[in-house]
Parts: C-alpha cells; structure tokens; sequence
C-alpha cells in the first residue's frame, strides 16, 4: 500500500474526528464560491433586462454632456429659456458623466474618444476593436456595438409635455446578417428596415414604446418629432444641441419588433435584441442626412455597449479599461443600474418628468468597486487560511494519538518524507472533501441564475469548471502550505516511539 | 575465516532519567553469518538497548555499528530507514501491527515501501503467511488474531524484503508456553533452512537450543559469551 493509500485509509476511519476541519473547509469553499461565482452569476440574472435594453454589458462613451448651468432636476424639462453650455462639475455634468443616455437632458460633447473621428456602422467593429485591443480585456469580449445618435422630443398628447427619445441608426443589411438563421427579428406589425430605405424617412419602433409613455403611432402611421438643431463648437467634435431651437421631423413608421421575443447573433450566442424603448430605428443613411439637417457633418457615435464572453470579468474588464482610456466614460451596466436604482431613478430610459435623480446621487453611486472586490478575495483567502489552519491543528491532533503508528511504519522502513506524504494526503484529501461540499450547493444555485440567463450548457460547464478550479487550486495551495506543519511534526517522529511503549 | 557482517564498535548509549544511566557501556560484539545469537541479561541490562541500535531504530552516543562495512554513523535518517527496509527484518514484543490493516497488508506493506506493486506486494505476503501457517488468517485485522498468530504474522512481515538479519526483541514475551514454543521453532527453521541471522533478546531459556551464541548483558556490559 503506497503512502498515498495509506492517507486515503486514514482519512477513511479518523473520518469521525475530522469533522470539524471538513467543516471550516466547506464554510470557506462557500463563501469562495459565492464570492467568485453566485455573485456574478447573480448580476447576470438581476441585470439582464437592462443589459438588453443598453445593448451591452459595460458602455464606453467619450461624451460628455453639455447642459444648462441651471439645476437640471429643477427645470426639469429643456425649453427656449435653455442656454448650454459644457459643463463644469454641477449635477448635471455629474449625472452626464454617469449616464450616456443624458444626451436627452442637452447636448453631446466627445472628449478624444477615437471614435469621435466619425460614425461607425452598425455591426462594424473596426472602431471599438481599435480600441479594445489595447487592453488585456479583449479576448472577453464578445461583441461591441458603436451607436450613432441624434436626440429628438416627441410632444405629448396636447403638446404640453415632450417626451425625449432618440434616432438610433441601424444598417438594414448588417442586422440581417446578424439575424440569419434566427428567428428574429420578431415583428408584432409591419416588416423591418430594408436596404431601398437607406434615405428613406422611415422608421421601425419598439411595440411596447406606448405602454412606457410614448406617443402612440402604429405601423403606417407618422411620427411626428422635433429634432434640436446641432451647434459645433470651436472644434469639430464640440457638439451642442439647441432645444429651443428644433426642426419638425416625420417619420413614417413601417414595422414595430416585438423586443420580447427577438433574438440576434453575437460571438457569445444568440442574444436577446438589444432596444431601448426611447430608440426609434431609422436607416444609418437616413440617420446620417439627419445630422446634415440638423447641423452636422454626421451623426456622431454615442456610445459603444461592450458584450462580454461571461460577466465574471466584468470588474476587471471595466477597471482595465479605465486604466487604459482614463479620457473615457468607461462603467459597467450592472454598476450604473444599481447607481439608477439607489438614486430612485425608475428606468434608464424615463420620463424627464419622472427622473428626480440627482446627478451627486448617481456619481457617487458609481464609485468603483476595487476596493471592496479586493477585501472580497482578501477575505476569501483568509477565510481559507482559517480553515487549512483548521484541518492542520485537526491533524496534529489525530498524529498525536497515532505517534506509535507511525513510529512502526519508520520501523518498518518508511522515510520521513515518505510518512510526510501520506500526512499531506490526509490534509489535502479533508480539505478537498470540505471544497466540494462548500462548493457545489453554492454553485448549483449559481447555474440556476446561469440557466435562467439562457447561457448555454456548454459555457456553465466551463464556467463552473473554471469556478471549481480556483476554490480548489486555492484550498490545494493553503492545505498543502498548512499541512507541512503536522507533515514536519510526522517526519519528527522517530521508530524508537514504537519501542518506548513496548 | 569467516568475518562478521554485523559489528559493535565501543557502542555506548547512555539516557537521562533524573540521573546519567548506561543502558549499554563500551560494548563489542561481532555478529557472523548465520548466527543465532541470542541477548540475555536482567532487566535493564542493556539487552534490548543493542538490539535496537543493532537495528538502527536507535542511535548510539558513542561507538558505532557496522554492517558489512557500512557505518550507521554516516547514514542519515533515511539512510536509516533504507536499510531497515532491506536488510533487517524486526520482530516486536507486542507484535505491532498496523492495527486498520489486515494481516496480508500488514506484511506486504514493507514490500510496498520498498517499490513493489500492491499485487505482488500482496501475492507475497500470501507467501509468506503461508510459510508461518497464517494463509487462512490473512483477511483478519490484528484484533482478530490471537498473539502467537499476531506474532506470527509480524514474523512474516519481517522477512518480506528478505532481509539478512532478522532481529527479535522478546519475540515470545506475550505468549503462553505452547505459542512461545511454536514461534522458537519458527525462528530456528528460518535461522537453519534460510539462513537468516538471527539476534532474539529473550529473558528464557526458550532460545537456547537453537542459538549457536549466547551473550549475557550485565550493566550495559558484556557480561559472558557462551558458544554452543
């Protein structure tokens, strides 16, 4: 029987007396477990309808809102008394930093993003890859998608009160292409944009726009919008949009998608169609002469929503970023969710009227989670420290009652490294038991948030597998590190132990 | 002229209980193949102490032991070990088997720390337990044993690397007449029909027909040596 043997033998009947060390073991396996596993898988569970509505799982933006030096939650809706100017660090600058969608509340500034430079198609992810490829998070992502822009209001029944949406262009072609061989996108009237509309004043919407306060038009109907004039600054890139100032727009509406329903194609999988309620679709051409009308060479890039392999790389993935592009807006979906939903802010895409969000609120919200994700593995690792502290006093323990058996297996022949291994096995094989009961209770919840997220079977298994691998590389690591004490203590032990109680 | 294989040199071995005792003194003994010697003496008077540092379980304060030229005092530890894994096989008192372990595991574990497959390990000691007419005893734990079988067993367990020297400490100490009977016999036919060493410490007289050398311990010392 080989030493290994032996441990496994030993671990088998000193079971019973091992009990507390596969305890503390499991107890830190399920807090490692949940902290590297649950806690993303959960986000991933709890954000996903935001995720689709902003398209990504982190939003890069180079823009910065320009706004009213007057307090934007006061005014609550911009009218002819609006001046804009860039901002400083009032509320409003602070909310525009936070959010991208505030391009509603005024006007788009672009801060050397690269992108800046012009519009990217749809789809097209030579901008973003230019920047992606910079950092060390770009084998995470999945997808990138730049999107051009041009705000506009949408006057209410009685055309007291506007509603501000936004004119996202699409390429007909490209979201076919994304689409082929899935079932979206799903229409609940009309049909999609299609290549002769290029130019066309033509738009698709979203069928649940009205339910969340938006002018209702069905399919054949006309939107009636008013689109704010654009300013360019000193710079080219400066970029200013005069509320008071608007230009009346009609689009005809030819299709509304069922968002519910619609799948797309990315790297990662199919995915939900990524759709804000305030996005109206309009050809990229047609979004392009827009701009010309309203002031601009074209419409500019607002925003690139990042999709990522799996969300356990999040963090990382936004901190590289930032690190990389300190002249970005760089944040992760889930953060500024959270940052929305402490403020009181209802959706990402709301009613002026309804926002009450104030703009320190929400930056200071947005704080980043470093700090309190390193005291989260810091806490992991001693929490496993502990235990394999645990499992090591247990064995010293057990040796103690077991010096004479081991003295005759120094006896028999054994060297003291020999005997070590067989200690190590026994710590090694406790820990590993208190691993695999802490984790799989864990990580079973986990997959059923990872289930419910429609990830596929294949990435959960790699997910989970990559998962069990850190929790038990980690408690590995620490029960062999621990476990030379009671090994060394083993090593110690002469045969002449075994002729002393003779 | 034969010369010895197993050599005392000036071996002392002292202990500190409350006072400075020389469990044994400035000893030598010569050890020749073949041998069936056996250590007698009254209690404390270094006989065990011998056998042990013979073994190398035991390292002396003084003096040293040779085996074939090999000096314990320039072996390590493990070099220890090694050579107690091979070349001595060592018969306790109270048998000392590994207690979670059946008899067959008991003795192939020698085997398996010297490298030899589990199988073979196991096949064996089958061998050997039916040597010491233990085959059919061989799934039983030691607490299923009775002593003479449980020392038969450690016997087997001893000879499983075929040692040269095979070492006993008070071998039938734990024994009824009948069973101390049967184990002197076992050891006489290993001594004769396979040739081992054979070194017994034992208090009786049981030894004494098959031993070829009789050494008398008094106080650590030497006392008498008597050649039959």
């Amino acid at each position: 029987m080989s030493f290994i043997g032996l441990g496994l033998v030993n671990v088998r009947r000193n079971f019973g007396r091992s009990v507390l060390a596969v305890a503390a073991m499991a107890i830190a396996s399920l807090v490692v477990t949940s902290l590297i596993s649950l806690a993303p898988s959960v986000h991933q569970a709890g954000f996903v309808a935001e995720r689709v509505l902003l398209g990504g799982d982190v939003i890069i933006t180079g823009f910065q809102v320009m706004s009213s030096a007057q307090d934007l939650d006061a005014k609550r809706v911009p009218d002819a008394s609006w001046t804009w100017s860039r901002p400083g660090h009032d509320l409003a600058g602070l909310l525009a930093e936070a959010v991208p969608w505030t391009w509603q509340y005024g006007s788009m500034a672009p801060t050397g993003n690269p992108s800046a430079a012009g519009p990217a198609a749809l789809l097209d992810t030579a901008v973003v890859a230019a920047l992606l490829d910079s950092v060390e998070a770009h084998d995470r992502v999945a997808a990138a998608f730049p999107t051009t822009i041009l705000p506009v209001l949408e006057p209410l029944a009685g055309g007291k009160q506007t509603k501000l949406g936004f004119l996202l262009g699409r390429d007909a072609a490209a979201d076919r292409l994304a689409w082929t061989g899935l079932a979206g996108p799903q229409l609940s009237s009309g049909r999609y944009l299609e290549a002769q509309d290029h130019g066309q004043l033509v738009a698709v919407t979203d069928a649940r726009r009205t339910s969340r306060g938006y002018p209702t038009v069905s399919t054949g109907g006309t939107l009636e919008l008013l689109m704010p004039r654009a300013v360019t600054g000193p710079q080219a890139a400066d970029i200013t949009f005069d509320y008071a100032d608007c230009i009346p727009v009609s689009l005809q509406v030819v299709g509304q998608l069922d968002t519910e329903t619609s799948l797309e194609l990315t790297p990662g999988g199919p995915v939900p169609l990524h759709w804000a309620s305030g996005a109206i679709l309009v050809p990229q051409d047609t979004l392009h002469e827009l701009a010309e009308l309203a002031g601009l060479a074209q419409a500019p890039v607002n925003a690139i929503a990042v999709r990522l392999t799996d969300l356990i790389h999040l963090d990382r993935t936004v901190a590289q970023l930032r690190r990389a592009h300190p002249e970005l807006v760089v944040f992760a979906v889930r953060d500024l969710v959270r940052a929305t939903r402490l403020s009181g802010a209802i959706e990402p895409v709301m009613l002026l009227n309804d926002t009450g969000v104030s703009g320190t609120a929400l930056a200071a919200n947005l704080v980043p989670r470093t700090v309190a994700l390193n005291l989260g593995m810091l806490f992991a690792v001693l929490a496993f420290t502990i235990a394999a502290l645990i499992v090591a006093a247990n064995l010293l323990v057990l040796l103690s009652a077991r010096r004479k058996e081991i003295s005759i297996l120094r006896a028999l022949g054994a060297r003291g490294g020999e005997v070590a291994v067989m200690v190590l096995t026994e710590a090694v094989l406790i820990s590993m038991v208190g691993c695999v009961l802490g984790f799989w209770p864990v990580r079973l919840l986990a997959t059923i948030t990872l289930v419910s997220n429609r990830l596929s079977l294949g990435r959960i298994a790699i997910l989970t597998l990559g998962d069990f691998g850190i929790v038990c590389g980690v408690a590995l690591a620490l029960s062999l590190l621990f476990g030379l004490l009671p090994a060394i203590a083993s090593m110690r032990m002469t045969p002449t132990e075994a002729l002393r109680n003779d | 002229m034969i010369s010895p294989n197993l050599r005392a040199v000036n071996l002392t071995k002292t202990y500190h209980v409350n006072e400075l005792v020389w469990a044994v003194r400035n000893l030598y003994v010569d050890i020749y193949p073949g041998d069936f010697v056996v250590l007698t003496g009254p209690s404390g008077s270094g006989k065990s102490t011998l056998l042990h540092l013979l073994a190398g379980l035991d390292r002396p304060v003084y003096g040293d032991v040779v085996l074939e030229g090999q000096r314990y005092s320039r072996l390590d530890e493990d070099g220890l070990s090694r050579l107690r894994r091979g070349r001595i096989g060592f018969v306790y008192q109270f048998f000392n088997l590994i207690p979670y372990l059946n008899a067959q595991d008991n003795v192939a574990l020698p085997l398996t720390f010297a490298g030899c497959p589990m199988p073979e390990a196991r096949g064996r000691a089958a061998e050997l337990l039916e040597m010491v007419g233990m085959r059919g005893r061989m799934r039983h734990v030691p607490s299923q044993l009775s002593g003479g079988e449980q020392q038969r067993v450690a016997i087997a367990r001893a000879l499983a690397n075929e040692p040269d020297f095979l070492m006993a400490d008070e071998p039938t100490g734990n024994l009824d007449s009948a069973r101390a009977e049967e184990i002197a016999g076992l050891f006489r036919r290993l001594n004769r029909e396979m040739g081992k060493t054979v070194l017994v410490v034992s208090h009786s007289d049981i030894f004494h027909s098959s031993a070829n050398r009789i050494l008398s311990l008094l106080d650590g010392r030497l006392d008498t040596e008597r050649k039959l």
